[in-house]
């Protein structure tokens, strides 16, 4: 009977029936330039965001918090402007996630003071009480590594030059460490002394939730 | 194992790290579970939830369901082949990479090295560890049914050719990635595309991990542990085909109403609907398989955990297609009913399909006989009754979740902040954790079950021909 | 009809008319005896040993 003596030619034709799905759905959207639009208005990561979004994947926020704001009118009210295709353009890998035990993300940057966040990182129940976020004073306690933020950088292909990428980490750690900083008292209270003069981990994770949105955020603003 | 020609010691293993791994998985489980509730039991980084929830999916999908799909392949392979093993020593050495891998993979991901995408969170050295250990299996397989005595390849062969070859084909193509070091990688798509690789990916591997091998098993022990014929071959034919046609079409109904393009959903609503018709294909198989014979479900104890575990098959993929519609979409994803969903397949249908392979398959290759059936009925009950209060709790509390996100004053304006919505299902996470606890007790009587059945095999007489 | 429609249709269409192609070859009675042989096969010999008939028993 044909087929069902013969595995190798059964494995090709397995093999064959599995491609039509995915070809179409898959392969041919991925050289179709509307599947992933790239617009001026979206701007690519800067190092120290880009490397809070590292952290953001090593903690796995991912597993509770979406980054999706869908066409719904409940889901606009509660989070804002839903999610266009041209937003995720640097994202790799993307961080949509499948489940909302925490709220979306995708809207999150400028909605709460940087101050906000070193509070609720270090103690979620300390401002919810009744949050069920695990609370992520450690962050505050480590140096953030940027051995590998130029490599990064190029490998993405954000465009930066070396030198582009050591005066982003610079810049970003003169503004927190700075004694005008309109969050240093909060800050101060997270971060360990000995710290408080460097970038901590929780700095850059910080800088990339005020990140999330604020394209779409200054385009809705500008007109 | 000198009586038999086959090589069983392999099977023997994976089996072994079957149980170890479920047992793992289900305390990690149990562990993130409480979490939920409780999370001051976040005590470490690498205990945190964000770290510890893939190492519950990894541990117990690729950990228990990849290690039990092993063993019960390489002992399908062998009888339906009526071949030994080609090359056997090269089967234990693929035993030990997986377990080397399993290991590495739960300590990487406490360490946070963790590239995000479901169910593919390895870092890509542990990557082309597993693309090896595929290909180690691979080889063996091809090469038995190669060498095979038998002509006809019997549908649970077909199953297995179609795993082997797309999980291939899956798993390399959504971890293709850039490394940056040694433990990070970025992806190579990015955005949209990246999010559609992956719930391609990660819809057809529970597809080909949780279906379409566990349906190898189906096909196999139900058969030869009832003694009764397949109700019909040719329904399989068809099953087959349709299934492993229109599965790939299907991973956007994941990405319903995002920035995916419109027609990729729709495609995928379109086909997800049309799966109904192979899945419950295989359900009709296996009912009418004991047409006539119904008295065996009190009489045989192995058939109420097949007949259970697929009516919850059969259950899953109705339940799987009504989720992807875009009006029940949007009330139920990102909700716990989804989480529902997923662990009515696996503490359902996987399980009870595996438990019920490895009590017809353990006595078999060790000339013994169960230990106990009495504790497998008792298994058999606290599984089936946590699995029910586990998932029902989640639906009931996801259709909550649900209705207070969307719930509006006759203004317009949200009734209930998101923090309300969460700390309404805490009574529901409660409950979910206790149906966790009794379906972990169930297990803990299966893994002893079989390890009595292995542990007293050499004090019994050898009385291989006598059924169970 | 739009192009988009029709190619949906023509698609789905020709989906179909596989589908029922494999069913109606499957189904033929003629067909029916070969094809269902495997599933009565798969019972038989479980515990023969597979060297047993060539080589006159791999027992030891």
């Amino acid at each position: 009977m044909g087929v069902y003596s013969k595995p190798v030619l059964f494995a090709v034709l397995s093999a064959a029936v599995i491609l039509v799905g995915t070809v179409v759905t898959v392969f041919i959207p991925m050289l179709m330039p509307s599947t992933q639009p790239v617009s001026d208005y979206v701007k690519p990561y800067t190092a120290v965001e880009l490397e809070g979004r590292d952290l953001y994947i090593r903690e796995g926020c991912n597993n509770c918090h979406t980054q999706t704001v869908r066409p719904l009118r409940t889901e606009v009210l509660r989070y804002g402007e839903y999610s266009k295709p041209e937003e995720f353009a640097y994202d790799r890998p993307f961080l949509w996630g499948s489940r909302r035990t925490g709220p979306d993300l995708n809207r999150v940057g400028g909605k709460y003071p940087d101050s906000w966040h070193y509070k609720h990182m270090q103690s979620p129940q300390g401002m919810f009480e009744k949050s069920n976020m695990p609370p992520y004073g450690w962050l505050a306690e480590a140096r953030l590594d940027t051995r590998y933020t130029r490599k990064k950088i190029s490998i993405l292909g954000y465009g930066y030059s070396p030198d582009e990428v050591s005066a982003q980490i610079e810049a970003y750690k003169a503004k927190v460490t700075d004694a005008a900083y309109e969050s240093k008292q909060s800050r101060d209270e997270v971060t360990p002394e000995e710290l408080r003069g460097e970038l901590t981990e929780m700095d850059a994770i910080i800088a990339y939730m005020q990140k999330l949105g604020r394209d779409v955020k200054n385009l809705e603003a500008e007109r | 194992m000198k009586e038999s020609p086959y090589e069983y010691q392999v099977v023997r293993g994976f089996t072994f790290s079957a149980l170890f791994w479920l047992i793992v998985g289900l305390i990690v489980g149990l562990w993130i579970a409480f979490e939920m509730f409780y999370p001051a039991l976040n005590l470490t980084p690498w205990l945190s939830f964000g770290r510890l929830r893939v190492v519950h999916t990894n541990g117990l999908g690729l950990g228990f369901g990849l290690a039990g799909i092993f063993a019960c392949s390489y002992y399908i392979l062998q009888k339906l082949t009526r071949t030994p093993l080609v090359f056997p020593r090269l089967a234990r050495a693929h035993l030990y990479l997986f377990n080397a891998i399993i290991v590495m993979a739960a300590l990487t991901l406490m360490a946070g090295m963790n590239t995000t995408k479901e169910y593919a969170e390895l870092e890509w050295p542990l990557d082309i560890a597993v693309v090896v250990m595929w290909v180690m299996f691979a080889v063996n397989v091809f090469a038995t049914l190669i060498k095979r005595r038998e002509k006809q390849l019997y549908v649970s062969l077909w199953y297995i050719i179609a795993m082997t070859v797309t999980i291939a084909v899956l798993y390399i193509v959504n971890n293709l990635e850039v490394p940056v070091n040694l433990f990070k990688s970025y992806s190579l798509y990015a955005g949209v595309n990246d999010a559609n690789v992956e719930w391609w990916y990660g819809h057809n591997i529970v597809g080909f991990i949780f279906t379409i091998p566990i349906l190898a098993m189906f096909y196999y022990f139900l058969p030869v542990s009832t003694g009764l014929p397949l109700f019909s071959h040719r329904l399989s034919i068809i099953s087959f085909w349709s299934l492993i046609f229109a599965y790939l079409w299907t991973g956007a109904h994941h990405l319903m109403l995002s920035p995916v393009p419109e027609w990729i959903q729709t495609v995928a609503i379109a086909f997800s609907i049309f799966l109904i018709a192979p899945s419950w294909g295989s359900v009709v198989n296996g009912y009418y398989t004991l047409q006539g014979n119904w008295e065996q479900i009190r009489s045989n104890y192995l058939v109420k955990f097949f007949i259970l575990g697929i009516t919850f098959y059969g259950l899953q993929t109705f339940q799987g297609p009504t989720q992807g519609l875009r009006t029940l979409n949007s009330f139920f994803h990102f909700t716990d009913w989804v989480v529902g969903h997923v662990h009515m397949g696996t503490m359902g249908w996987v399980t009870l399909t595996i438990s019920a392979s490895f009590y017809y398959m353990i006595p078999k290759i060790s000339n013994n006989q169960l230990h106990s059936i009495r504790i497998a009925n008792v298994h058999f009950w606290l599984i089936l009754v946590g699995q029910l209060i586990w998932t029902v709790t989640m639906w009931i509390g996801g259709i909550q979740q649900g209705a207070m996100w969307k719930a509006t004053e006759p203004d317009g304006s949200l009734t209930y902040n998101f923090l309300d919505a969460l700390a309404s299902l805490y009574p529901y996470y409660k409950l979910r954790f206790a149906g966790g606890v009794v379906y972990f007790v169930g297990i803990v009587l299966f893994v002893w079950n079989i390890i009595m059945t292995i542990r007293t095999a050499k004090n019994q007489p050898l009385n291989a021909n006598k059924e169970v | 009809m739009s192009s988009a429609a029709w190619s949906y249709f023509l698609f789905t269409f020709s989906l179909v008319v596989v589908f029922v192609c494999i069913i109606v070859y499957y189904y033929n009675p003629r067909r029916k005896k070969e094809i269902e042989a495997p599933k009565q096969r798969m019972l038989e010999d479980d515990e023969v040993m597979p060297d047993s008939k060539r080589k006159g028993g791999a027992h030891e």
